[in-house]
């Protein structure tokens, strides 16, 4: 097992469900774990292999006010001054404040990255919009070669995937999504 | 700073509690004059969605009323509609004792997780002098540790039972569609013995923090289960139902619950108020239940409710912590023990077919009494709803408390008065989604 990718989100509130999509679309790539965060996101610091993975992975949905599908990605030891810790706290503790506590605690490694997918739709019971459909297909490839570089692994295949998972409209569009390394 | 007679005070947002409101205080020569906790997030119009909705469908609906105790949700909205279907009556089916068991094991999950991420996340940092449980961290690694491990326990006992963590999706009127099996439920057992004795530390830990000196002395409410309906070996001490108790006399079948308690409208706030008939305030949550359920905890955990001296009614609220603590410990040992005496109820549910009339239903949700009545007619629709959370029923109690306790401190600048309301209101470990909502401060002082 070369990398563990955590996706975190609702899979059934719109563009919230990005994380577990992704998750899924990369289950069976080899060289990676990948684990569904659909509640409690301070689960990810109880699971076993956050601190012995060779590489992790924390994907997500975000709202900074960029497009929808737009991807961020964030690591390294700056990488809780990009996700402010919520102050008010109430009925679980967030991804955010979950990896402000992770540095803490001293346990924010170098080989964590946070990739983060903007939304704009989080209503119950719908889909993801089509360019967070197609985001999550470029990250779930980009991830799949990450882990095992010489596998065959075309964003259009993912896309097809996490069509036949969830999402009943194919996901063709690659002109809205931008990548942002930060 | 002011330290004038007259003065105002404002804080925005009050943290770790759940939800969001308002507190105003005015204080007028010296002297405290109102304290008035404002709910105002809308109301969520629960109760009047139910109504015309089919007799099945409240533990699925009002479990979404609150994200960290939606098994309270589901279980009082049960206890009330089989009331009304005639459960366990000579005339209506029998529920079998493994799904009654199956029902408070799932509920030991519950508590599990709230009073933890309460005691350790939410209200230590205020014994400790942090301001919140990531500045804690960083000095008390282990004790976050703990607490992340232990919150887990919890939450995967209410994944393998419910199906998931928060809003369980496993639990129906009549029993579960799907009981674990016996291997699934013992793999736990490990981590939930190392969770028990974790806890029994935490316990000793919090009894040694320093306690601001407040004294309360409000009516105590909780539920208190029939001894004669107890399996053997079990203790008792209240989760999934039992019998309307309070330190004022009350003892009653939980559908007297209108004759002695009620609720009303207060201009400042979108939740209701509970108040006792009388009129009284009423404090429900672990002091009222400790108080009025000593006797049923276990012969252990009455010693350490003696040591960490808990025996006597706990009436300085800021000590809450110790009894959540305790009775984090009881849940523990009561999912060690029902998962001993497992026995998969097959069918997992039974059949309860719709019976026009009017039920009532009661569990101890982490927070105290969750109640809930309903009217159905006879094809099972749903004709009335009504619901009452315990944070409704602790409001004009906690605002009681206030009151006092800001008198105690108005030798405090505003900054300090306001830490040390913002800590008053956490020892109630309010749920304000439930009740609606909560925490901004206005004080005023002319």
């Amino acid at each position: 097992m070369t990398m563990l990718v955590l996706g975190v989100g609702h899979p059934d509130r719109g563009d919230d469900a990005a994380g577990p999509l992704v998750a899924a679309a990369v289950a069976e790539v080899p060289g990676i774990t990948s684990r569904t965060v659909t509640a409690d996101p301070s689960a990810i610091l109880t699971e076993p292999l956050w601190d012995t993975a060779p590489r992790v992975r924390l994907v997500d949905t975000v709202r900074t006010g960029a497009r929808p599908g737009t991807v961020h990605r964030w690591s390294g030891a700056r990488l809780v001054e990009h996700v402010p810790a919520t102050g008010g706290g109430t009925h679980d503790l967030g991804v955010a404040t979950a990896l402000h506590l992770a540095a803490a605690l001293g346990r924010l490694h170098d080989t964590l990255e946070v990739i983060g997918i903007e939304g704009s739709v989080f209503e119950i019971g719908h889909p993801p919009c089509r360019p967070v459909r197609h985001a999550v297909a470029m990250v779930a490839a980009a991830l799949a070669r990450e882990a095992d570089p010489g596998t065959e692994v075309d964003a259009l295949q993912v896309a097809v995937q996490v069509r036949d998972l969830e999402v009943a409209v194919p996901a063709t569009e690659d002109r809205d999504v931008r990548v942002d390394q930060r | 700073m002011s330290h004038s007679h007259d003065r105002t005070i404002s804080v925005e947002a009050l943290a770790r509690v759940e939800g969001e409101g308002a507190m105003h205080v005015e204080v007028a020569d010296g002297h405290v004059e109102r304290v008035e906790l404002r709910i105002y997030e809308p109301p969520r119009f629960f109760e009047a969605m139910l109504r015309g909705r089919d007799y099945t469908e409240p533990p699925d609906i009002t479990a979404r009323i609150c994200g960290i105790c939606p098994v309270a949700y589901q279980l009082s909205a049960i206890n009330a509609l089989e009331s009304v279907c005639g459960v366990d009556t000579p005339d209506g089916p029998a529920m079998p004792d493994g799904i009654r068991q199956l029902r408070r094991l799932l509920y030991c999950g519950e508590w599990i997780e709230s009073h933890v991420l309460h005691v350790f996340l939410l209200h230590a940092p205020d014994f400790l002098g942090y301001q919140g449980a990531i500045e804690m961290a960083a000095d008390h690694r282990e004790l976050v540790e703990m607490a992340l491990r232990l919150r887990k326990a919890g939450n995967t006992l209410l994944e393998v039972i419910g199906g998931r963590a928060i809003h369980p999706i496993n639990v129906r009127l009549g029993g579960f569609h799907r009981a674990p099996t016996p291997a699934g439920l013992e793999a736990l057992i490990p981590e939930l013995q190392w969770g028990r004795e974790a806890a029994v530390e935490t316990t000793r830990l919090v009894a040694g923090f320093t306690f601001p000196e407040l004294t309360q002395d409000h009516a105590f409410v909780a539920l208190r289960p029939d001894i004669d309906t107890l399996p053997p070996g079990a203790t008792g001490y209240p989760l999934e139902g039992g019998r309307l108790v309070s330190t004022t006399g009350i003892d009653a079948p939980i559908t007297a619950w209108p004759d002695h308690l009620h609720e009303e409208q207060v201009p400042h706030s979108t939740a209701l108020h509970g108040r006792m008939r009388s009129g009284e305030t009423y404090l429900v949550g672990p002091a009222a239940r400790l108080a009025l359920n000593l006797d049923r905890l276990p012969d252990d955990l009455a010693a350490l409710a003696e040591e960490v001296g808990c025996t006597a009614p706990v009436t300085n609220p800021f000590r809450s912590i110790i009894v959540r603590a305790l009775e984090t410990v009881y849940a523990f040992d009561e999912a060690l023990r029902l998962i001993a005496a497992y026995d998969r109820p097959e069918p997992a549910a039974i059949a309860v077919p719709p019976v026009a009339g009017v039920g009532h239903g009661a569990t101890e949700a982490p927070r105290g009494i969750l109640y809930h009545r309903y009217g159905l007619a006879e094809d099972g629709t749903i004709t009335d709803a009504t619901i009452v959370p315990p944070t409704s029923q602790n409001q004009p109690a906690i605002e009681e408390d206030l009151e006092g306790f800001v008198q105690q401190h108005l030798h405090l600048d505003d900054d300090d008065l306001q830490w040390q309301c913002e800590q008053a209101i956490r020892n109630y470990d309010p749920c304000i989604s439930c009740s609606t909502h909560f925490l901004d401060l206005t004080v005023t002082r002319r």
